[in-house]
């Protein structure tokens, strides 16, 4: 239902598509297709009673209010913002365990999203490192915000915007229920800093704090 | 390769030692703690000083920090009390024993949880007046005896569930226990009531005897597990395992070491009862015992940090990231 509402309201946005796909052999998270910024950012009004197209890409106009949207302005150039969250794991009454899990964000205005990857299983048997995705500043796990969370570095660019697309293509491509997760790697963290490297972020893991299977 | 490579030049440096006798005291709390539980672990209070918003020691080396997680439960049912109450406990008891079973894992992210009790152990023999740091908690009557308990909630792996702490005076000894997560506030009480008072009873009677070696024991840290669950979080131990000791010292802080010692039921030497995690490469030291010293690195984290927290989910105490 959450899916289908933000299908949804992205689409009445008019300058996005994501686009569920049936669930792959090895990903049992639905796809994500974002179409990230790459120059433009599209306006959503427009007169004429037809598709009109923002930068190669179509997006549809309402003939009856108008909204849609027409070619921008040069002075409009997007720019994504791609950053590096780790926060500690705590144990009862929130001590810290010394451990630390690293989830990547990017931000793309209007949208936003969380992405992270964690044990397919509960104990005794964890299974397999499956990655999440969530629109929005909060990951699967409600301790995974940006607002709580420490940023380990971050970019803002137009070239953010390319970074982005990589993490969800890295998310897309990841095979779920494939690799068998370990506590001290591969875990979240692995699959933290392959993504980082997939996109081309160059990132070096947070040196005050544990971030077991970084790297791996 | 990096780990490889770790383990390779850990294996021929050697721990410094601070050997010491454990206290008459000290030795009955680890019996008691023997009787009762899978997993028993010592440490001197001094280790347990950390920042409770950080978890990190100004006095400690903070690659070392796996080391804390059988005792890091204790900390966060205190912190229940206040901070204040953290810190009166640390000032009056010297060193604390830990004992811990029927362990179970998160879910998502987080650590195990199990069973466990704490005994802190008073230097000077004495009863603390620690009344006013516990004000906080109810007061209940089980067996006659006057006991405080209070609830904590246990976070995010185990979501809208909370821990009921039991704490006690027992002469010289703190006896604080807990339970497993639980659904409803009251559950399992009787059990749990009645467990703690016989705990209490038997630090009272004193009559346990700690069968332990000395090259365990005389340690600041150590950790030992006579196995009976095999099912931990992050896999499964090997059949043939029977007992897990871990010790460390922190004379030097530089130079600190971790030793991890097997047992297994081959004694003929046949078979290592290595555990899941082979990556540690043991050495048979001599019969039937196989075992692996890491030294922990002093500034950044590195893999000698990952392999003592193998070390340690093999007593029970997994986190999952």
């Amino acid at each position: 239902m959450r899916t289908r509402l933000m299908l949804l309201s992205i689409a009445l946005l008019g300058s996005i598509y994501f686009t569920p796909s049936l669930p792959a052999q090895t990903h049992s998270q639905p796809s994500v297709t974002v179409n990230h910024s790459s120059g433009y950012k599209p306006l959503l009004l427009c007169s004429e009673e037809a598709d009109c197209f923002c930068d190669g890409e179509a997006y549809c106009c309402d003939p009856e209010t108008g909204e849609g949207c027409e070619m921008p302005p040069e002075s409009h150039v997007a720019t994504c913002d791609v950053t590096l969250y780790y926060r500690s794991v705590n144990i009862t009454n929130s001590i810290p365990s010394g451990g630390s899990h690293a989830f990547w964000y990017w931000e793309d205005s209007p949208l936003s999203a969380v992405l992270d990857a964690g044990p397919s299983g509960t104990f005794p048997n964890l299974g397999y490192l499956n990655d999440y995705f969530a629109f929005g500043h909060q990951g699967h796990l409600a301790p995974d915000s940006t607002a709580t969370a420490t940023s380990a570095g971050s970019i803002n660019s137009t070239a953010a915007c390319t970074m982005a697309g990589k993490l969800d293509a890295f998310y897309d491509t990841w095979p779920n229920n494939t690799t068998e997760y370990y506590v001290t790697g591969p875990n979240s963290n692995t699959w933290a800093s392959r993504a980082g490297a997939h996109a081309g972020i160059p990132t070096v893991p947070p040196l005050t704090v544990w971030v077991p299977g970084w790297g791996q | 390769m990096l780990k490889r490579i770790a383990v390779m030049s850990c294996i021929v440096l050697a721990s410094v030692g601070r050997a010491q006798q454990l206290t008459p005291q000290a030795r009955l709390a680890a019996a008691t703690m023997m009787a009762q539980f899978e997993t028993v672990g010592y440490v001197t209070t001094d280790f347990l000083d950390v920042d409770l918003n950080t978890g990190v020691s100004p006095r400690y080396l903070a690659t070392a920090l796996p080391l804390r997680w059988p005792f890091l439960v204790l900390l966060g049912g205190l912190k229940g009390l206040g901070p204040d109450t953290v810190a009166a406990v640390e000032r009056n008891y010297s060193a604390f024993v830990a004992g811990a079973n029927n362990f179970t894992g998160p879910k998502g992210i987080g650590m195990a949880a199990a069973n466990q009790c704490y005994v802190g152990i008073s230097d000077n023999g004495g009863r603390p007046d620690l009344d006013v740091y516990f004000q906080k908690a109810a007061s209940e009557q089980v067996n006659g005896d006057q006991i405080r308990t209070w609830f904590v909630d246990e976070g995010e792996a185990y979501p809208n569930k909370r821990s009921k702490f039991y704490a006690s005076q027992v002469g010289a000894y703190l006896l604080v226990c807990h339970t497993l997560p639980l659904e409803k506030a009251h559950e399992s009480d009787v059990q749990n009531n009645t467990f703690f008072a016989n705990m209490a009873n038997s630090l009272k009677n004193g009559s346990a005897r700690l069968t332990l070696p000395d090259s365990i024991t005389a340690h600041p840290l150590w950790i030992y597990r006579t196995v009976v669950q095999r099912d931990l979080v992050g896999g499964t131990l090997p059949a043939n395992l029977k007992t897990l000791a871990l010790y460390t010292d922190f004379a030097d802080p530089d130079h600190a070491a971790v030793t991890f010692e097997a047992i297994g039921s081959d004694h003929a030497n046949e078979t290592a009862p290595v555990p899941r995690n082979d990556f540690l490469h043991m050495q048979i030291s001599e019969a039937g015992i196989w075992t692996k010293q890491v030294l922990l690195a002093k500034g950044r984290f590195t893999p000698s940090t990952d392999m003592v927290a193998e070390m340690v989910s093999d007593f029970g105490f997994g986190m999952v990231l």
